[in-house]
C-alpha cells in the first residue's frame, strides 16, 4: 500500500471510530443541561448590571467579558468544538478573531480615539 | 449530503468534506456580520434625529426574545442526541421546540420593528435606523432560513430518512442554529445593553 492510500485508510479508521464528533467523545445530556442553565444565568447577569447605574463606567468590559464566556460555552459544548477535529476549531477562530479586531478597530478608531484628539 | 463521518469516503484531511466546508462558511458568515456590526458601531452616536436607541429600546422584551432564542440552542442539542440514540420522538419533540422558538423570536421582533416604525424609526430615518435595521434583519433572515430548514429536518426524521448513522445532517444544522444564537448574543450585547 502506498503511504498516499494508508494515510487515507488511516482517515477512514479515524473517522469510523469518532464517528459524527470527529475526533470523538460525545457530550453527554446533563452537560448539555448544564450548559443551558449556565447561559441562562449569565444572561440573567447581564441584563442586571444594564439596570445598575453604579457599573456605568465598568458596563462595557464587563457585558464583552460575559458575552465571551457564552459565546466560548456554546461554541465548545453545543457546536462540539471540543470534541471535535481541530482544523473545526481554527476555520472558526480565524474567521471570528478577524470579525472581532475589526469591530475593535473601528470602534476604537471612531469613538476612542476622538476623545483625545488623535 | 453524507449519511455520517463513518460513511464518506477517506479525505486527505481526515475529516469530513461536509463539516469542513460547512465550517468555513460560518467562518466567513462571522466576517460577514463583523461587517454589518462594525457598520453598526460606525455610525453609533451619529444619528442627528431621533428617536435615539434610549428612547425606543423595550430591553425587558428584548431580553424575553433573547431567552427564546437562548433556550432554542438547548433543544437543539436535545434533538441532535436524540437522532443519534435513535430516539425519533424525543428528537421530533425538541426540533418541534427549535422551529416554535424561532418562531416566537420572530414574532417578538417583529413586534418590536413595528413599535420601532411606529415611533418614527425607519431605514431612511437616520444613520441609527439604517445600520439597526440591516444589522438585525439580515440576523433574522437567517433565523427564518433556519427555522425552513429545521423543519425540513423535522420532516426527513418523521418519515424516517434520517437514521443514527446520518446524524450529521442534523449536527450541521444545529452548527447553523447556535451560530445564529450566537450572533444575537453579541447583538444584545453590543446593540442593546451598551450604550
Amino acid at each position: 500500500m502506498s503511504s498516499n492510500a494508508a494515510a487515507q485508510e488511516e482517515g477512514r479508521g479515524s473517522d469510523a471510530e469518532h464517528g459524527a464528533h470527529g475526533e470523538g467523545g460525545h457530550i453527554p445530556l446533563r452537560t448539555y443541561v448544564l450548559i443551558g442553565v449556565v447561559l441562562a444565568v449569565l444572561m440573567g447577569i447581564k441584563v442586571a448590571i444594564y439596570y445598575i447605574p453604579a457599573l456605568d463606567d465598568v458596563r462595557t468590559p464587563i457585558l464583552i467579558a460575559l458575552s465571551t464566556v457564552k459565546i466560548a460555552l456554546v461554541v465548545l459544548f453545543y457546536m462540539h468544538l471540543k470534541v471535535d477535529h481541530i482544523v473545526f476549531t481554527w476555520v472558526f477562530a480565524i474567521g471570528a478573531a478577524l470579525a472581532a479586531f475589526m469591530v475593535g478597530a473601528l470602534s476604537v478608531i471612531y469613538h476612542v480615539l476622538p476623545r483625545f484628539h488623535v | 449530503m453524507a449519511e455520517g463521518a463513518a460513511d464518506h469516503p477517506p479525505t486527505s484531511t481526515g475529516v469530513d468534506n461536509w463539516k469542513l466546508g460547512f465550517w468555513t462558511f460560518i467562518g466567513s458568515e462571522c466576517l460577514f456580520f463583523g461587517t454589518l456590526i462594525s457598520a453598526y458601531m460606525v455610525y453609533r452616536g451619529t444619528a442627528v434625529v431621533g428617536p435615539f436607541p434610549e428612547d425606543i429600546w423595550n430591553i425587558p422584551l428584548t431580553t424575553l426574545s433573547t431567552s427564546t432564542l437562548l433556550f432554542s440552542s438547548l433543544a437543539m442539542v436535545l434533538a441532535l442526541d436524540g437522532v443519534q440514540r435513535g430516539a425519533k420522538k424525543f428528537a421530533l419533540s425538541w426540533l418541534a421546540v427549535v422551529i416554535a422558538m424561532g418562531g416566537t423570536f420572530l414574532a417578538i421582533e417583529a413586534y418590536e420593528y413595528s413599535h420601532f416604525i411606529s415611533e418614527g424609526l425607519t431605514l431612511t430615518s437616520s444613520t441609527f435606523g439604517s445600520s439597526y435595521y440591516v444589522l438585525t434583519g439580515t440576523h433574522k433572515v437567517h433565523v427564518f432560513v433556519g427555522m425552513i430548514w429545521m423543519a425540513a429536518l423535522w420532516w426527513m426524521i418523521y418519515r424516517d430518512k434520517i437514521p443514527p448513522k446520518g446524524a450529521l445532517k442534523v449536527e450541521i444544522a444545529g452548527i447553523y442554529w447556535h451560530f445564529v444564537d450566537i450572533i444575537w448574543i453579541v447583538i444584545f450585547s453590543l446593540v442593546y445593553l451598551i450604550s
